[in-house]
């Protein structure tokens, strides 16, 4: 009895111990996860760039289609080679957004995230049972010689609690920070490689780049596109439809400048992305950071941006 | 016989970047032409023009973007690798809340027998 006690004591004091350890380290799985949720919303609006701009490619070719049918006319089996990007360009691309992504959320389970929300269901579990098993028949007819106070029980299932944090945080957030430290490189380069992707639409005699020029360049053709179905057809439209159509024109002059500046702010969300995986690993060392404004920026921002390329589904 | 030289002056070929230059120009001159032009049949024909051009710089670009396909593979493997150190350690993580678990089954089930067995003790 007397070295349940005791035990039950030093499992107490060695909890709190690890408790008072923990409030110093709180803040890292928090920013783990903010770094894991910016890294989700960011890749989600990276691939809906991607998604943008094949939708408006198909839909440029679909126009062309319809203007030139009369000369041309339209052999279907073309249709499914109507991409921007090749399978293989687009899915090497995807599949970099999914790894980033999966080593976000490796990074968030692994500094206390989701693993000590499990850890800290299972032992309440824990102690809710051993609650019931110590009831009276149990106390008086089987533990009759040692009995375990329910203080006893309760103090012993918070220590398991704080020793499994104590395991869980500790292993974890060393490598954590081992592997953020490792991943600067490979990271900083990924994201390099996603802002040239984006690239820049053509301006003041640059020749512009990437999905930000094409997605301009598409928008030029279907304005023109859209124009010419008009001149073409202006006197068998009959006047609601007229007035609809030319609308759509004067909507797409306007969306383009919106579809672009989605691009352009993918585009920083990418170069914040890159920043606040270089303040993780600061912040981790114990450094001070701005890294939480940093974060906040990036989810706002990227909310907004989300919102665009829902609106833009489908093409123009 | 010794190869003649040629006497053509050799010109350099254009670069990646210089193309793209120069269609862009062409692009934006087609543009302007194209909006200010009065008639149909003139508009009809810049924009056939223009459609030429748009395939040339879609080529370009699509080149440009697919140039950096190979170095995308290489950085997902190097993310992977990280990722399965991680997946390693989370596993065995996981097995601290494994244990905590089987404790818990235990207890429920001395709990699950010691009511059956309540009758025989009373």
């Amino acid at each position: 009895m007397r070295v349940g006690r005791t035990l039950v004591a030093f499992l107490t004091s060695a909890a709190a111990c690890v408790l008072a350890a923990a409030c110093v380290s709180s803040k890292v799985p928090a920013r783990v996860q903010a770094f894991a949720d910016a890294t989700t919303l960011t890749a989600a609006n990276v691939a809906d760039a991607l998604t943008a701009v094949e939708n408006s490619f198909v839909a440029v070719r679909l126009d062309q289609a319809a203007l030139d049918f009369e000369r041309r006319g339209l052999d279907p089996r073309e249709v499914v080679s109507w991409h921007f990007l090749s399978d293989m360009d687009r899915k090497a691309r995807l599949d970099i957004l999914k790894a980033l992504e999966r080593y976000a959320g490796n990074l968030a389970a692994l500094a206390g995230g989701t693993q000590l929300v499990a850890f800290d269901e299972a032992t309440r579990s824990l102690g809710e049972s051993l609650g019931q098993v110590n009831d009276d028949v149990v106390r008086q007819r089987l533990l009759s010689h040692a009995p375990a106070s329910d203080e006893d029980l309760r103090l012993f299932a918070t220590a398991i609690n704080a020793l499994g944090h104590w395991l869980i945080t500790g292993a974890g957030a060393r490598s954590v920070r081992e592997q953020v430290h490792a991943m600067q490189e490979p990271v900083a380069r990924i994201c390099d490689l996603l802002v040239l992707d984006l690239g820049a639409p053509a301006e003041s005699g640059k020749a512009g780049s990437g999905l930000r020029l094409q997605l301009w360049n598409q928008y030029d053709q279907a304005l023109e596109q859209q124009d010419l179905f008009l001149r073409h057809n202006l006197e068998r439209l009959d006047p609601v439809v007229r007035r609809s159509e030319i609308r759509a024109l004067a909507t797409m002059a306007t969306e383009q400048r919106r579809a672009d500046a989605a691009l352009a702010a993918t585009q920083d969300a990418v170069r914040g992305l890159a920043r606040a995986h270089g303040q993780l690993a600061a912040a981790l060392d114990g450094q001070a950071v701005e890294f939480d404004a940093l974060i906040g920026t990036l989810l706002a921002e990227g909310g907004r941006i989300k919102a665009f390329y829902g609106s833009l589904a489908g093409g123009h | 016989m010794p190869p003649r030289e040629s006497s053509a002056p050799t010109r350099a070929r254009p670069t990646p970047e210089e193309m793209k230059e120069a269609f862009a120009a062409l692009h934006e001159a087609l543009r302007e032409a194209y909006w200010k032009a009065d008639t149909i049949a003139v508009k009809d024909r810049i924009h056939g023009l223009e459609e030429i051009v748009f395939e040339i710089q879609t080529g370009l670009n699509r080149a440009e973007l697919s140039a950096r396909t190979a170095e995308y593979r290489t950085l997902k493997e190097k993310l992977l690798r990280a990722d399965d150190s991680l997946e390693q350690l989370k596993g065995e993580l996981d097995g601290i809340v494994r244990a905590v678990d089987t404790a818990n089954r235990v207890a429920s089930a001395i709990d699950r027998a010691v009511n059956l067995a309540r009758g025989f003790i009373a």
